[in-house]
């Protein structure tokens, strides 16, 4: 996923010069990670820069840029460095088009990896999508394969308004499949049906997309039961229908994340089938989550979600 | 450092060399620091019969305002401004309508009534970014917005104003260091007015002064005289030109100090002494101005006279024409969140809008309809 | 000379009181506009608060050293001349007022229904607002007396509003342990009209213990049969105590299939209730147990139709009027419910409408041959076809082709709003008074529907069971009273419709068909329209064009 990344990024920056790429280390290094490899070689210490280590002057600076005709795709090293620039990007980004009655815009796109699963412990590893997706006026976009990240990026960094992209970094290196050279998008806002089935369904996104798929496969293998898994995508804003659609088909819901539990994106997903198609529900809704504490470190598999305790809340709904 | 430039002294006598300057733009500047009381005052009347909810006093500060302003060029160079800088946006020709239409929050508020008033944004005729609440968020903007320039060739520049409290925060820092490192086009403007409402400059710092900050980021730090407008105006366009010459930001501070309250809701006295005032008062930039212009044979009496009735009636019509326009629709709570508005989001407007309509209370205290 | 009250306003941000310092422009002193008047100290600073006008303070409302809330009036300000100063009075005002009326919750008035208590105890009932928008209701009738029990959703109480006059059941069973307001008295939307001491906690086991026991010999002769059916359908006795355990898909068929929960026995976990199970109480013959309500304990016996006596007593009740027995005895009877919304109709009709009446006499000799052919065809549909149906059907037709008369003006926006459906409102004469509800969507419907909907309508007025929806958008009227007699009247419009049509009595009458005289059915139609939408000729037009369809009734087929 990651050369996906890269390779969007490289494809959106030849073909719109106001493209710049800019954050700790993406520079020669080509960041920890790798996504911006060979960026600055390719398009110059102009388009692609490292910055000093500053998340609030990277995103301050970014959203400025991007108010004076820039696209800035701005890179925080990990997601867990990311709030000393929460002001700008909650009250500054998010809010600009609304308190200049749309003088002033932000399309600046943040890319950040977020995460567990590479043995990070609690400062390397953190889930925040939910403090992002609650705030007015910025997109939340979490890809969970090749395909989508460079698609999503390109759309990410082509949106008017602030994207913050989240990379599930414990993916960079996993999934493997074909990209198709160039220029294509995926849109915004709509959900992906990663499995097909009626009997229950799965919602999830980032790295828990091959986990949940996983869950399915093996509860066709012992129960023959079709689990449809549904990759959400983008967070915000959600495609609403297509959520309530698989709810009200399948009867039974299950809802994946690895960030903490308690007012987490699944309880939002919970909240809108109760309000909107509680009458089709068969069982509890059920929610598998990380637990409502920090990130652990030597422990960190008995806190990420696995395909085991997806396929236990399968069952659970599914016998109630 | 502790040089601090003056052209123009406490009593309106000339002691350094003036900067070259038609007469006609002398006389804007003076306009503009009338038009600033005026406006002061209308804002200040209209707060305490409840007409508005908040202002900002701007008296004392005028001379840095105006004597930076006049330094740019608004057609090609940006704002990134705090609060206090009224006199500026008078400088460079902002409609005072534009203004009186936030104050009020009414429909042809470039902020739609979304931020309080002195939260202005405007387009025309100089870009004037959007004020924010949290201080200092506009510093590295401006760095941004200064770098876009340059990335693309432009000449333009960006000037960034703040208060002496702001240089405490995150948002200072990184903008003087990203501008330190890039080489930005940004002029720094700290208007020390000594309170942070009412933290006072030696609780703020422990610096020797605010502009020897600017060492440590290695940028040029210059202290100037902030009640005498003339050496502002220096100051200020030798840091543009340089900044528009390549040669990088400047960091400037003007001391001057706020004659008022912090803003409507705030009673100076409580923590200002009065003999502070007192002495303050005596420094008064506009009196300064004033005097030094009479000396100059530009003004005199009957004029000034003349010219505050103008300013006065200005204030009064505007003020006037701003409260009688309708409120932003209701459906503007919803717009601008994103450009295009989320089916999520349009359904609860659509519920938000039909159940105020039902419940009869969709007409506001004028009698309007604003849906 | 106007008098602008100065309300204190929030001068800090979120101050709520200041303290009057100091009065610096005195009682009768003239003041200019922007001149201090008063020197207010709140929670954040000591201010001047200047005059919002020019004029002359004609009163303090607070003294020195007296804290005055925000939004109190302070002082008086009597504005000389108007003229400039004027535009500030509204302003001055409106800030303070909208800001009272921002955060403001949802009118505590409207209490939430109470919930069944589930065990025992008291239960205040509140009389709830059962039109959109009703202030208060008259307590017509007990129907369930203090210390009578009752079962949930029985009829405690018949409450007439401005808009209907409903039964209000019980919220839970139990009770009645005591009614607040008597019969003719009125309560208001919040008050607490009775007390219902509920069941279920052994408060009152007398009504509830022998509704299950006796549920099961109520149901008639199907009984028997029904035990016996083999096997998988576990069938129990409805208990409205017992709460169900269903997940909502489960609750969704049961609606759809018509299977009553309450008798299904769960066959999952704690015995909840599968979608399975309601599938196969659902193709049982039939739910045994389905109307155990119907068979209570015998106390509750009254209650039981309540409905029954009210509906046959119009023709018993004669209106209450004041018997006159040679006294000067004056009776006062309140002014309120049906007959003042009716006086404040009028009036506000008569008043704006400029009403323009004209009458047509109308042949109905062929439509009254043609509704003896229907009558037999509509007995079929137990609907009895009435002239009232060809009426209608041909003021249906006849508004399609003249739209104008099925309008409204909306004076405030300045439009005349053209309806595209006809929904007739029907004057029907009850015993609280004339109500005039609508037949909806007149113009889709034949004569038969019609004259179906005509007398459900008209038998739900008479017995007052018209809910609020049938008032609801009427669109143009049709007033029946003329049948009691009288040839003709000049109706009153159904305001803010712009026509009402009047039906009158229908009689042989010698006519001249060619150069004979013959005896014909006769009847007047009067019309009163408003002259400010609708000119004479298009109403004379309109009152042609429903005579020629009346007179032939076969081109209504048209």
């Amino acid at each position: 996923m990651v050369q996906a990344v890269n390779d969007g990024l490289r494809t959106i920056m030849k073909e719109d010069e106001s493209v710049l790429v800019m954050g700790e280390d993406v520079g020669p290094k080509g960041g920890v990670f790798l996504a911006t490899e060979n960026l600055t070689k390719e398009f110059g210490k102009e388009r692609c820069f490292d910055t000093p280590l500053s998340e609030d002057g990277i995103i301050g600076v970014g959203v400025g840029l991007a108010m004076n005709g820039m696209k800035p795709v701005c890179e925080i090293q990990f997601q867990d460095f990311i709030y000393p620039a929460f002001d700008q990007i909650v009250s500054e980004a998010a809010k600009m088009r609304y308190r200049s009655g749309g003088q002033y815009t932000v399309p600046m796109t943040i890319r950040t990896p977020y995460g567990g699963g590479i043995r990070g412990g609690l400062y390397h590893s953190q889930s925040g999508e939910a403090y992002f997706a609650h705030t007015a006026g910025l997109k939340v976009v979490i890809p969970s394969t090749p395909y989508d990240a460079k698609g999503l990026l390109i759309s990410s960094i082509m949106d008017p308004d602030p994207v913050m992209f989240f990379e599930p970094k414990a993916l960079y290196r996993a999934g493997r499949e074909e990209v198709p050279e160039g220029m294509y998008t995926v849109d915004l806002s709509k959900v992906r049906e990663v499995t097909q089935g009626g009997d229950a369904v799965v919602f999830c996104y980032g790295a828990m997309v091959p986990v949940c798929t996983e869950a399915a496969r093996r509860i066709k293998e012992s129960r023959n039961k079709d689990i449809r898994v549904i990759d959400l995508r983008t967070l915000m804003p959600l495609d609403e229908e297509a959520v309530l659609q698989a709810a009200r088909d399948c009867g039974r819901v299950v809802m994946v994340h690895e960030a903490p539990r308690f007012c987490g994106y699944g309880s939002e997903i919970s909240a809108l089938i109760a309000e909107n198609a509680i009458e089709y529900m068969e069982a509890p809704i059920k929610r598998v989550t990380g637990f409502d504490t920090p990130f652990p470190n030597t422990l960190e598999n008995y806190y990420l979600p696995d395909a085991r305790r997806v396929f236990d809340a399968i069952e659970e709904v599914l016998d109630f | 450092m502790s040089d601090t430039l003056q052209i123009i002294d406490e009593s309106g006598k000339k002691v350094g060399k003036a900067p070259r300057l038609k007469r006609e733009t002398l006389l804007r500047m003076y306009r503009a620091i009338v038009s600033t009381r005026s406006f002061d005052d209308r804002c200040m009347k209209l707060q305490r019969t409840g007409r508005i909810g908040f202002s900002i006093p701007n008296k004392g500060v005028e001379a840095t305002s105006v004597g930076a302003a006049a330094a740019l060029d608004a057609a090609q160079d940006w704002i990134a401004p705090h609060y206090r800088d009224f006199a500026m946006m008078f400088y460079l020709g902002i409609d005072v309508n534009g203004m009186f239409d936030n104050m009020f929050g009414n429909a042809d508020d470039n902020a739609v009534g979304r931020q309080m008033p002195v939260h202005f944004s405007f387009r025309d005729p100089v870009n004037w970014l959007s004020i924010s609440s949290p201080l200092g968020t506009q510093i590295p903007q401006a760095v941004g917005v200064a770098m876009a320039m340059k990335q693309r060739g432009e000449k333009g520049i960006a000037l960034t104003t703040f208060g002496d409290g702001s240089t405490s925060t995150l948002g200072f820092h990184s903008g003087l260091n990203f501008a330190g490192v890039f080489g930005s086009p940004v002029v720094f403007l700290c208007q020390n007015n000594q309170w942070a409402i009412s933290c006072p400059s030696e609780e703020q710092t422990a610096s020797e002064s605010y502009a020897i900050k600017g060492e440590a980021y290695g940028i040029p730090g210059i202290k100037v005289d902030g009640n005498d407008v003339l050496a502002v105006y220096r100051v200020v366009s030798e840091a543009v030109k340089r900044a528009r010459a390549g040669e990088g930001p400047t960091l400037i501070e003007a001391v001057t100090f706020r004659m008022g309250g912090h803003s409507t809701s705030d009673d100076p006295s409580r923590y200002v002494e009065q003999s502070e005032f007192d002495a303050w008062e005596k420094r008064d930039p506009l009196f300064r101005f004033e005097t030094w212009l009479k000396s100059e044979g530009h003004l005199d009496d009957e004029k000034i006279a003349a010219i505050r009735a103008e300013t006065d009636a200005e204030m009064m019509a505007a003020a006037k024409a701003a409260e009688a326009k309708p409120r932003p629709k209701l459906g503007t709570i919803f717009s601008d969140v994103w450009e295009q508005m989320p089916p999520h989001l349009d359904a609860q407007m659509n519920a938000c809008i039909s159940h105020f309509a039902e419940r009869d209370e969709a007409v506001d205290e004028k009698g309007e309809f604003p849906l | 000379m106007s008098a602008l009250e100065f309300k204190l306003p929030d001068i800090g941000e979120g101050v709520h009181e200041g303290e009057i310092v100091r009065w610096i422009v005195a009682e009768g002193a003239a003041v200019q506009e922007d001149e201090p008047v008063v020197e207010v100290m709140t929670d954040k600073a000591t201010v001047e608060i200047p005059a919002p006008a020019s004029g002359t303070i004609s009163k303090h409302l607070y003294g020195e050293g007296d804290v005055a809330n925000v939004g109190d009036v302070i002082f008086v300000l009597d504005q000389g001349g108007g003229g400039a100063a004027a535009p500030a009075a509204p302003a001055a005002e409106a800030a303070p007022a909208a800001a009272e009326a921002a955060p403001s919750p949802a009118p505590a008035a409207v209490a939430a229904p109470p919930a069944p208590a589930a065990g025992g105890g008291t239960l205040e009932f509140k009389l709830p607002d059962i039109g959109e928008g009703v202030h208060e209701g008259e307590i017509v009738r007990w129907i369930v007396a203090e210390g009578g029990s009752v079962q949930e959703d029985d009829p405690v109480v018949e409450v007439m509003t401005d808009k209907a006059t409903v039964e209000i059941p019980a919220p839970a069973s139990g009770t009645v342990a005591k009614t607040l307001v008597a019969e003719g008295e009125v309560a208001n939307v919040g008050d607490v009209i009775f007390v219902l001491a509920t069941s279920g906690g052994g408060a009152a086991p007398a009504a509830a213990a022998p509704a299950a026991p006796v549920a099961a010999p109520a149901s008639n002769g199907a009984a028997p049969a029904v035990a016996a059916p083999a096997a998988a359908v576990a069938v129990q006795p409805a208990d409205p105590n017992r709460k169900v355990l269903a997940a909502p898909a489960t609750r969704r068929l049961a609606r759809e299939l018509d299977v009553d929960l309450s008798t299904v026995a769960g066959s999952g976990p704690k015995g909840r209730v599968k979608p399975e199970d309601v599938r196969a109480a659902s193709a049982a013959p039939a739910a045994p147990a389905a109307a155990p309500a119907s068979a209570p304990a015998p106390s509750a016996a009254p209650a039981a139709a309540p409905a029954a006596p009210a509906a046959e007593a119009p023709a018993a009740a004669l209106p209450n009027f004041p018997q006159i027995m040679g006294s000067r005895e004056v009776e006062e009877v309140p002014f309120r419910g049906i007959r003042r919304k009716t006086a404040e109709a009028m009036t506000r009709s008569k008043f704006t409408a400029t009403h323009f009446s004209l009458i047509e006499e109308v042949d109905c000799t062929d439509m009254v041959e043609a509704r003896n052919t229907a009558k037999k065809v509509g007995e079929r549909y137990g609907v009895k076809v009435t002239y009232m149906g060809y009426i209608m059907k041909a003021t249906a037709i006849a508004l399609q082709e003249f739209p104008q008369l099925n309008a409204e003006l909306d004076e405030e926006r300045g439009v005349i709003k053209v309806k595209k459906y006809v929904n007739l409102g029907i004057a029907v004469d009850t015993p609280n008074g004339l109500v005039v509800p609508a037949v909806k969507d007149a113009n889709l419907k034949s004569i038969l529907q019609l004259s179906a909907d005509l007398m459900d309508i008209a038998n739900r007025a008479r017995t007052g069971k018209l809910k609020p929806d049938d008032f609801a958008d009427s669109t143009f009227s049709i007033s029946n009273a003329g049948n009691i007699g009288g040839v003709l009247a000049t109706p009153i419009i159904n305001f803010p419709e712009v026509a009402i049509m009047g039906v009158h009595v229908m009689r042989k009458m010698p006519r001249c068909v060619g150069d004979d005289i013959v005896a014909r059915q006769v009847m007047n139609l009067s019309i009163s329209i408003d002259h400010r939408l609708v000119d004479g000729a298009d109403g004379a037009r309109f009152m042609v064009r429903v005579r020629e369809l009346l007179e032939d009734p076969s081109l209504m087929l048209l």
